[in-house]
């Protein structure tokens, strides 16, 4: 721990409360996500070592949605087809291709391991002419908007660990999460909201789903106030975010001016900075009283809203609805906005499955780019979707049978990029023959971490933050790189 | 809106802090992480030495940690804070020893007791309360990372309550530090270990694990080893050891090759890589029974005692009796029966081990010991090398083995055999099944014992042994037959050959079999029924250590992967510190003693430096968890030493030190602070001024229930449910499965509700939103310090949570109760509840205006106030006036609110 780390970040916090005109606003959202982009500049010369907290450099994206699929989506039934997989469906995987690739203890024990081709139409897509399944009709639509990720690859095999990794840079624990990171690296630009929102929702395909853990959005060994608040469906969408009943809003405000002054005549008498501090966050606690009901009520939204992400948009809870607000936030300046949808685990029934999954998401993640592009937000908002690993092309189960599926695989899968400063309509990476090893292009977790803080304008190599004796960062100890062939 | 004064004070906070770090940008009191050459001699490496205390320049310390303090605030030209105020005082006291607040006829005794000693009566009395357990447990609790629920993959339940209460048990004992961590270490290797000594030894299974079906079960069970040897490390050496776990470690002199040595310690545990599902513990654990039960069993063996000295007694007639069966005795064939070779059929495969289990692979229905497979190859193998007596593994795979064997015997007789297995077991006897255990476990001796009756000739054993995975094994041992063998021989000696043993053997033997004393062993039979039936229903388990049988070997593990195994490496501590005491066991129990061992660096300074931080807010060595060359060095290197010596010397007892240190004049000073010093020492490591911060998350919520008079004081037992948000499990977990793998939240009701918070259910992935928002840990991993934010969320919690909001609720009754009868006094004596002293005019003044406005308001919405009465299950007093009741409610929100009250003064 560098010693004068928590002092300065104190510092920062105190040293808004006396500079920023109005004060208490900027001071509270110190607490809720690092600090203000802008007003933290000036003070960040003289306080902060500027290795420490970023940019480090002109930033080609200001904020991330992440449209997370947890479970791991058959890569080989939505993106990465190929014709030839026709002619092997129903041969053995030869062991040449497999080369000791360990695989999980569900499929450890059969014996034969015969190529399944996706049950599923393919046709490519706009000028780039990528391919996509006929599962991802509207996906497909903003081809030339993607920037495809097909030689993603990942060591973990198993869920836990895999989705653990993928979020926190590690296969174990204790990790701060990427958008912990991007909080404490960049702040917010909203004083009137967290810097990083979660929201979950549950497929239709697979329910339950594998579970979530809030590990993948904790903040680790960073300060707790950069960990990912939760936004739900309901009458609180941020825990305790409502008055109790029988308590207006004149009433609360009331009683917080009684409060505020109360704590005002203590800190005179004691000195406790901590006072002032407090009664900075009453204050922004108040705000989000109304700012977070604005941004969830979609009433001031048009019918072509709805028309574009669907009929589930009106859904509270649902993929769509989170997709719709990831745009209301994107556009009040969260930095971090993270979508968990559970259910892409088609271990089992894989074409029934895997045909709702798909119908829960694709329209509302094309909405989305679409959305961003036309209200001008798709150039600095970088969109990401991909789950932790992908799918095997052999069968789990007896080839055929309608209960069969396929089991993880780590080796390649597919993610997709679009906004930000990434090509679009570009293809990265290739596999092989059995969409089984990748051919060039290979992207490891750490290297697609490593991009999405390099287009954020961090350097995933400054990004660091003293922990046991050891300058932590998203990208760990082994060598993560910066895929520049995708970029701008 | 901010007012114009505060404003102002907030600049000048703000201003003069940044002068400061213009000036230095550094805390005063650290000195930085250590540079690289001083790695050879890092201070914390060498063991304490007890350094003499300073003289004070002027007056008298209280104690020798105030000459050390007093010293560094002379170098920096500063002095101490004067005392605080008594009411100041007390709150600090009871909210450090219990955690609690202390309520408003405390603070008057101690206000008004003018004896000199009031003080330190006042600490011992505190010391003493059963509270005082519980608050010590929660730093304790983070360090072992104790939590509900296994935290891999769907965060099923487990039951590690037992243990918690071992905790607060051992701290209201004031156990020593030394016993304290040789029991929780290895406790289970203690020479007759105690019920209490095995539970104690649960430390180092708090650790998360996994039943996640795709698991590499010996990648899992490494990740456990490796997390038992950085907890431990973390705890008591203060040391980060993780990293070498995949190289040399970059800062401290700690190799690899240390690491595995330390890591073989912790290796040779009968767990499990995949374990735990279904809300059962995952083994190996032992049962534990509650007072009641425990008090039965005492009964139960004191009769049975009794019944046994009844069926002993001198009996005339018996005597006669059993010299005609000694001479019977004499003239028949006790030849023992003879055990055939073993012979192995498997393994038979199997999709799960319940699958292999139910599944008849053939011999349980036809034995046919010349089977062939249709390549011609025999399905039974010979196995001579399955010698009685010890425990043979079996390869770790999903399947279950055969085992056949003949027992022939020349005449009727039984057998008494011991069996043993990992994991589940099936017994046939000439075709009959007599062991039908479907469990998992580790293999042990004595596991299942057994009689059977023996016909004439040969007899067929056939022992089915089933694995889920994980190593495999079985254990057997014929125990005796007939007559036991020493019976036998004693029988057809001649009465004057016979020792005095043997004469009491042979009575005891004929006693227990002749029928005329049925009625008496039916009664004791009778009575080991009743216990049996207890042992199969305990309170609850616990899991605890436990050492493999056959104990696993230890490698050294390349780059840290779980398969690239280097060579073989023995258990041992690391170089660069002390060796082992002499003739301490290269085991467990020698860790510990060495970790205790008076001459030992880091223990005592890890462990003062822990009762420091939370007394002080901050270690002497802020890096609590970090003692190494990349940690802070401490502010009072001197200081450190003193204490920690003082420790050893004092025979580690913890009340002690507490006393000690709650007793020094530092500890004492008044916490209010100008804005210089606050420029020059923001986080007070300097000790000049008193301690004062944000309590702890559990502090904040058993504060709230406390002074609202909800608080419900029972001591121990499982964790409770209290008001939770509804759907916050169901929305991450895995909600196919039962309540009881805690995938979903039943809130509970009554005074359950009211419990302390440590005894809240922590379940990992959704770690309870109160405690979690008021920086507690995940507890996924062992947590030496907590941060202390100060977020909007808090804000949200404490305004508006169902919890607090009825705890305001309660105040306000008790306000209109017990608070007198006119408005000033009501105002005192809430505002006395929730900070311990009376307000000033000016505050008062604010919080009449509350009350007024609040009444008024309500007055004209009798709607809002039932509304707002509504809330929370505990009942309230239907006489007092609802708009009354409802505005002492927000009164009482207001002060449960102030910053004041959330802060240790």
């Amino acid at each position: 721990m560098r010693p004068d780390h928590e002092f300065l970040q104190a510092l920062t916090r105190r040293t808004f409360l006396g500079k920023v005109a109005g004060g208490v606003g900027a001071a509270a959202l110190a607490s809720l996500g690092g600090r203000i982009n802008n007003a933290g500049s000036s003070a960040n010369n003289s306080t902060t070592d500027p290795s420490k907290v970023g940019p480090h450099f002109a930033p080609k994206a200001k904020r991330v949605i992440y449209l997370f699929q947890s479970g791991g989506p058959s890569q080989i039934d939505l993106f990465d087809y190929k014709p030839g997989y026709r002619d092997l469906h129903g041969t053995e995987l030869p062991n040449s291709v497999r080369g000791g690739q360990r695989v999980t203890g569900m499929t450890a024990g059969q014996t034969s391991f015969p190529v399944v081709a996706p049950p599923f139409k393919f046709a490519r897509h706009g000028k780039c002419g990528m391919w996509a399944s006929e599962l991802m009709p509207h996906t497909a639509g903003v081809a030339d908007e993607l920037c495809m990720l097909k030689g993603m690859h990942t060591e973990a095999i198993n869920h836990d660990p895999g989705i653990t990794l993928i979020n926190t840079g590690d296969q174990q624990p204790g990790k701060a999460s990427l958008g912990s990171w991007l909080s404490y690296g960049l702040g917010s630009e909203n004083e009137d909201l967290p810097s990083y929102v979660v929201m979950l929702s549950q497929g239709t395909g697979k329910n339950p789903g594998q579970p979530l853990f809030s590990r993948l959005w904790g903040s680790g060994y960073l300060p707790s106030n950069h960990q990912g608040v939760q936004l739900r469906p309901g009458k609180n969408p941020v825990l305790y975010l409502a008055n109790p009943a029988g308590i207006t809003e004149k009433a609360r405000r009331d009683m917080l001016d009684d409060l505020a002054r109360l704590n005002e005549l203590r800190a005179e008498t004691t000195g406790d900075p901590e006072a002032a501090t407090r009664i900075a966050q009453y204050e922004m606690a108040f705000r989000m009283q109304t700012s977070v009901p604005d941004l969830t009520d979609l009433s001031d939204e048009p019918e072509s809203t709805f028309e574009l992400y669907g009929p589930d948009a009106r859904i509270p809870g649902t993929y769509a609805a989170n997709c719709l607000l990831a745009r209301r936030m994107a556009e009040r300046g969260v930095r971090f906005m993270q979508l968990f949808h559970r259910g892409w685990d088609q271990h089992l029934n894989l074409v029934k499955e895997l045909r709702a999954q798909s119908r829960d998401t694709d329209q509302a993640s094309a909405a989305l780019i679409i959305d961003l592009k036309r209200r001008g937000l798709l150039d600095d908002t970088l969109v990401i979707w991909g789950g932790e690993f992908g799918r095997t092309i052999y069968s789990q189960g007896r080839i055929g049978a309608p209960g069969s599926g396929r089991d993880h695989h780590g080796r390649c899968f597919t993610t997709w990029l679009a906004g930000g400063g990434v090509k679009p309509g570009f293809e990265h990476g290739t596999t092989d023959a059995y969409g089984w090893n990748i051919l060039d292009g290979a992207v490891h977790i750490r290297d697609l971490n490593a991009t999405i803080l390099h287009l954020l304008g961090l350097d995933h190599e400054r990004l660091t933050f003293p922990h046991q004796g050891l300058n932590q960062r998203l990208t760990g100890v082994e060598p993560a790189k910066v895929v520049h062939q995708i970029l701008t | 809106m901010l007012s114009a004064s505060l404003r102002r004070i907030a600049t000048s906070i703000a201003l003069s802090v940044m002068a400061t770090a213009n000036a230095s940008a550094q805390d005063p009191a650290a000195t930085g992480a250590a540079s690289a050459q001083d790695r050879e001699t890092h201070w914390s490496f060498e063991a304490a030495k007890r350094p003499a205390v300073p003289n004070p320049e002027s007056g008298q310390p209280r104690s020798a940690i105030d000459a050390f303090v007093a010293k560094r605030l002379a170098h920096e030209g500063l002095t101490m804070s004067p005392e605080a105020d008594r009411r100041v005082l007390i709150r600090r006291l009871f909210l450090d020893l219990t955690g609690l607040p202390p309520t408003p006829a405390e603070v008057a005794t101690f206000v008004a007791d003018e004896r000199p000693t009031a003080y330190e009566l006042l600490v011992d009395d505190l010391l003493g309360r059963p509270q005082f357990g519980e608050r010590m447990a929660l730093r304790w609790l983070d360090l072992a990372r104790y939590a509900d629920t296994n935290g891999y993959s769907i965060d099923g339940g487990r039951h590690m309550w037992a243990w918690r209460d071992w905790v607060i048990a051992a701290y209201n004992d004031n156990m020593p530090f030394d016993q304290f961590t040789i029991e929780q270490l290895a406790g289970d290797l203690l020479p007759n270990a105690t019920d209490s000594q095995r539970i104690a030894s649960g430390f180092n299974r708090n650790h998360m694990n996994t039943h996640e079906g795709g698991t590499i079960l010996e990648e899992c069970r490494v990740a456990y080893v490796a997390d038992r040897v950085k907890t431990t490390a973390v705890t008591w050496l203060g040391l980060t050891v993780g990293c070498a776990q995949c190289h040399d470690h970059k800062y401290d002199p700690i190799s690899q090759q240390d690491y595995y040595r330390f890591f073989a310690y912790f290796n040779t545990i009968t767990d499990k890589g995949n374990d735990g599902n279904g809300g059962v513990n995952s083994v190996p654990f032992v049962p534990v029974f509650d007072t009641e039960q425990t008090t039965t069993l005492r009964r139960l063996q004191g009769e049975i005692a009794q019944l046994e000295s009844q069926l002993l007694a001198p009996d005339d007639e018996l005597q006669a009796a059993q010299q005609v069966w000694e001479h019977e005795q004499a003239n028949l064939d006790h030849s023992e029966p003879v055990l055939g070779p073993w012979r192995v059929m498997g393994p038979n495969k199997a999709a799960t081990g319940n699958a292999a289990f139910a599944t008849d692979f053939g011999p349980e229905s036809d034995l046919d010991l010349d089977a062939h497979t249709a390549d011609g190859e025999p399905l039974w193998q010979l196995r001579e090398d399955l010698v009685d007596g010890k425990p043979h593994a079996l390869p770790a795979q999903r399947s279950a083995y055969y085992l056949h064997r003949t027992i022939t015997t020349a005449h009727a007789t039984s057998v008494s055999l011991s069996l043993g297995s990992d994991d589940a077991i099936r017994v046939w006897h000439n075709g009959s099944l007599v062991v039908d255990k479907n469990v998992r476990r580790g293999v042990k001796a004595d596991q299942e014992l057994i009689t059977l009756a023996l016909q004439t000739g040969t007899n067929q054993l056939l022992v089915k042994i089933i694995n889920d995975g994980g190593p495999g094994g079985v254990y057997f041992k014929m125990l005796d037959s007939g007559l036991p063998t020493e019976i036998a021989t004693a029988v057809q000696r001649h009465d004057r050959d016979r020792s005095d043993d043997d004469r009491a053997a042979l009575m005891r033997y004929f006693r227990l079999t002749v029928p005329a004393l049925e009625p008496v062993r039916s009664s004791i039979a009778k009575l080991q029924t009743e216990i049996a039936a207890i042992h199969e229903k305990p309170s609850t388990t616990v899991m605890v250590m436990e050492e493999q049988a056959m104990p696993r070997e230890t490698y050294f593990l390349v780059r840290g992967r779980y398969d690239v195994r280097g060579d073989r490496v023995t258990a041992g501590t690391p170089e660069f510190l002390p060796a082992m005491p002499e003739g301490a066991p290269q085991n467990r129990l020698g860790l510990a003693k060495w970790l205790v061992d008076p001459k030992h660096p880091l223990t005592a300074r890890v462990a003062v430096n822990g009762l420091w931080q939370m007394l002080f807010g901050t270690g002497i060595v802020k890096t609590s968890g970090d003692f190494g060359t990349q940690g802070e060095r401490p502010s009072h290197p001197e200081l450190l030493d003193w204490l920690a010596t003082e420790f050893v010397a004092t025979g580690w007892d913890q009340k002690a030190m507490l006393r000690l240190l709650v007793g020094s004049a530092t500890y004492r000073q008044a916490s209010n602070c100008s804005t210089e010093l606050l420029a020059q020492d923001p986080e007070n490591r300097l000790l000049a001024r008193g301690p004062s911060f944000r309590l702890a998350a559990e502090l904040i919520r058993d504060q709230a229930l406390a002074v609202s008079g909800l608080l419900n004081t029972k001591l121990g037992g499982p964790s409770v449910r209290p008001y939770q948000p509804k759907g916050l499990w169901r929305e991450m977990s895995h909600f196919g499965s039962t309540p009881a793998t805690e995938q979903v939240y039943v809130q509970d009701s009554g005074d359950k509700l009211y419990r302390r918070s440590l005894y809240t259910i922590w379940k990992r992935t959704v770690p309870p939103p109160t405690m979690l928002a008021f920086d507690a840990p995940s507890r996924e991993l062992c947590t030496p310090r907590r941060g202390r934010t100060n977020t909007p969320l808090q804000a949200l919690v404490l305004l508006n949570e169902t919890g607090f909001v009825e705890a305001a609720r309660h105040m306000g009754q008790r306000i209109l109760q017990e608070g007198g009868d006119d408005l000033a006094s009501r105002i005192d004596f809430g505002f006395e509840l929730a900070t311990s002293r009376k307000p000033t005019s000016a505050e008062r003044d604010i919080l009449i205006a509350t009350f007024t406005r609040e009444h008024s308001r309500f007055a004209t919405d009798r709607e809002a106030a039932a509304k707002l009465l509504a809330i929370g299950e505990a009942p309230r007093d239907e006489q007092l006036d609802s708009a009354e009741h409802a505005a002492w409610t927000m009164v009482a929100s207001v002060l449960l609110n102030l910053s004041e009250t959330v802060t240790k003064g």
